[in-house]
């Protein structure tokens, strides 16, 4: 077994890992009613599984010589970006349902966990520019156009079905999971290339 | 695009990481290049070339 090898097994045994984690927390979290608590539990366990993956994932793409330095940057600016998104997730949602807040209030409140999610935003485009490896970018920018046209695709899909009144009405906050998801999709698909 | 890096490599005793290195690139790229997965734009070209100390086409044959 090789060092690529070892790292795919291990990171994929994290993302399950983590999954099973999350799913156990969230029904206890619900089931006890833990409250804050069992939400910070959860964010802890998230924020550690995370940081977990990005380790391995490092190591991995150094043994399989992908690497770069523009591509580590991007890590680091991730998890700063998540941890700043959590934080002003949890502040907005404490807002919306303790305090009853003036419409200034609830402008800046709201805007709390929009900024991490602007950050990663940025942290994507700066990847691009900083990435000196012109195939690695090619294989970045193929993988954010897959991630474009997922999002499109379902966005596109989801608006008729929810006119038709087929489906649910879906929060716009959406769109940045479901590009993060194409995104995903598509790096595992041609990430070993 | 087809390209003779990998004979050229093993005339050198090179390993992909070696040749990486010398280009300043990922090992991924120069096997992406190498197995006609990924066509190198004009510079990086130049600088296989002349790392090789080859014009351009004796390596990339344009017609593969």
């Amino acid at each position: 077994m090789d060092e690529a090898s070892d790292g795919r097994r291990m990171l994929w045994g994290l993302v399950a890992g983590e999954a099973a984690a999350v799913a156990l927390l969230l029904a206890a979290l619900i089931r006890f009613e833990l409250g804050w608590p069992g939400v910070i539990a959860l964010v802890a366990v998230v924020a550690a599984f995370t940081i977990a993956i990005v380790r391995v994932g490092e190591r991995r793409a150094v043994a399989e010589g992908n690497a770069s330095p523009a591509m580590r940057r991007y890590n680091r600016r991730m998890l700063a970006a998540s941890a700043l998104y959590v934080v002003g997730l949890l502040v907005a949602i404490w807002a919306h349902d303790s305090l009853a807040l003036p419409s200034i209030a609830a402008f800046l409140f709201a805007l709390a966990p929009s900024i991490g999610v602007l950050m990663m935003i940025a942290a994507m485009g700066r990847l691009i520019v900083e990435e000196s490896d012109e195939y690695l970018r090619h294989r970045y920018v193929r993988s954010a156009l897959f991630g474009l046209g997922t999002l499109l695709t379902i966005a596109t899909l989801w608006g008729f079905f929810e006119q038709f009144d087929l489906v649910p009405h879906a929060p716009a906050w959406l769109a940045v999971p479901l590009f993060a998801l194409g995104l995903a999709l598509a790096q595992i698909r041609w990430g070993r290339e | 695009m087809k390209n003779r890096l990998k004979v050229l490599r093993a005339e050198r005793d090179w390993s992909q990481q070696d040749l990486a290195d010398r280009l300043a690139v990922s090992r991924q790229s120069v096997n992406a290049i190498e197995t006609g997965k990924y066509d190198p734009s004009l510079p990086l070209a130049f600088r296989i070339a002349a790392i090789f100390d080859l014009p351009i086409e004796q390596i990339f044959d344009p017609k593969g």
